[in-house]
């Protein structure tokens, strides 16, 4: 490489900066005016229903249904409040347990611990219905932990390749990562609300278009008051599955939290080996459960 | 073009003028395009996610405020998170990337063909450089480094602290002098602001 200077600054085409100048112009205009129809459509739904109510609540000042304090949240707004729950905010341990259950019954749970603050942190666990537990914990700086339940022992590495990634490698699915890319994909909308174990739930569909030719239905439900995630039901081609987000708790990262992060000291009696042909050898010596 | 600040022209977007809008575009198109293809090293990749990266901003506005007189930190940003989400963003953009392809007599991809394959060769070699430092650190060199945003404007760009900034940008600087010259002297190009 003769010098580490990027190529000099190339202009737009003009051809295509007049072109689309324009597209986005009219995508505008056009967003604009769906928005205009939608809120019209609602103030007649609203009129249908109860003009008095409509009048008294403007006699009173609106207070309550549209000023945003209510668990009462009006189309995007929850989208935008579910996808911030589902967020990682700087500083913080977002712990999860979610239990799935499939069509055919079976169960799993799912739990784990992130820290995306510098250096990050993952630990994640998986029981299957078959009773087996793997567990793992990395972090950016390099320790890579895994822990054998049947044996109560843990593998502790240093893997210099995690230093070279800017947030964890997840074993198993992301969840989050799922719902985010549902909430952004402009497919979703709010449906209405239920309760669900006594929680008031707001309802979000995705609204696939029928060309796509996908027989899929999501239907992930939110608390009406944070937005953070209850329950999420996937049906895709007659398999169901359907996970119960029983514990989302974003925790400060304190000194105390963080160590949820760490194998040794969630396992505080497990034996801790560093070569792994040892643990290997305790794994295969010991007796069948 | 207007004299408006960005600042004011965004108003008057969100007030519902279009034109203020599309005069956004027609300033900061250049800069995003060569934003992104210094992230992506293809001309026609870049060319494609410049207009998504107007979309995008106009589709998140009610989260947006432009606190700056330019808009350009804040378009940056946005293309920093379509160039890291670029599975999803392409899914969800694609039908309007259909909308926007533009007929062949107006535009011809193969006007300076050669150069801009000598260009992207010569940036596919830049990035693999820069690919071996942590993303959050690439973001920054090139913000800071090769599109010279103050470290003010790369933190409003992506919402980080301004000491953050500083103390991410010197540690990358740092791990980039090793890897293009291991006795220690600065590269000339990669390093210099």
């Amino acid at each position: 490489m003769h010098d580490h200077q990027p190529p000099e600054q190339r202009a737009f085409p003009a051809a295509l900066l007049h072109q689309q100048k324009e597209y986005l112009m009219s995508e505008i205009t056009r967003d604009r005016q769906t928005r205009s129809r939608r809120s019209r459509s609602l103030v007649l739904r609203i009129g249908t229903v109860g003009a008095l109510a409509v009048i008294a609540l403007a006699i009173v000042g609106l207070s309550g249904v549209f000023g945003g304090d209510g668990p009462m949240t009006i189309g995007p707004m929850t989208i935008d409040k579910a996808l911030a729950a589902v967020t990682p905010a700087q500083g913080e341990v977002l712990h999860i347990r979610i239990t799935g259950v499939d069509s055919d019954a079976s169960t799993f749970v799912q739990e784990n611990w992130s820290y995306s603050d510098e250096p990050w942190k993952y630990r994640g666990m998986t029981e299957t219905s078959s009773g087996g537990l793997q567990e793992v914990a990395i972090e950016a700086s390099g320790l890579h932990q895994v822990y054998d339940a049947r044996t109560n022992s843990i593998l502790e590495m240093q893997d210099k390749t995690l230093a070279n990634l800017t947030e964890p490698k997840v074993p198993g699915e992301s969840y989050e990562e799922m719902i985010r890319e549902l909430l952004t994909s402009g497919l979703a909308q709010e449906d209405g609300q239920e309760q669900v174990n006594g929680r008031d739930a707001v309802r979000i569909v995705e609204k696939r278009p029928a060309e796509d030719g996908e027989r899929s239905e999501n239907v992930y439900l939110v608390d009406a008051e944070t937005g953070q995630p209850i329950e999420w039901r996937i049906m895709n081609e007659g398999e169901n599955r359907t996970l119960r987000f029983d514990i989302y708790e974003k925790l400060p990262g304190t000194p105390e939290n963080l160590g949820f992060l760490d194998l040794r000291v969630a396992y505080p009696s497990a034996t801790v080996y560093t070569d792994p042909a040892a643990f290997e050898q305790a794994l295969a010596t010991a007796p069948a459960e | 073009m207007s004299t408006y600040s960005d600042r004011r022209l965004w108003e008057r977007a969100l007030e519902g003028q279009a034109a203020a809008f599309g005069e956004l575009f027609e300033r900061h198109a250049t800069s995003v395009y060569n934003y992104l293809f210094r992230r992506c090293g293809n001309w026609a990749t870049a060319q494609d996610l410049t207009s998504i990266v107007f979309l995008e901003l106009w589709r998140r506005r009610s989260d947006i405020s432009l606190e700056r007189e330019s808009a350009l930190p804040l378009l940056l940003g946005v293309a920093t998170n379509i160039l890291r989400n670029r599975k999803r963003a392409d899914r969800r953009h694609r039908a309007a990337l259909e909308r926007m392809s533009v007929p062949s007599e107006s535009w011809s991809p193969h006007e300076d063909v050669v150069e801009r394959l000598a260009e992207e060769e010569r940036m596919h070699e830049l990035l693999g450089i820069l690919d071996r430092l942590p993303k959050r650190e690439q973001d920054l060199v090139v913000l800071c480094v090769w599109m010279e945003l103050t470290y003010e404007e790369a933190a409003d760009a992506l919402c980080l602290p301004v000491g953050t900034v500083a103390s991410r940008l010197s540690r990358a600087k740092r791990r980039l002098r090793g890897l293009l010259d291991p006795s220690g002297q600065p590269a000339p190009g990669v390093l210099e602001t």
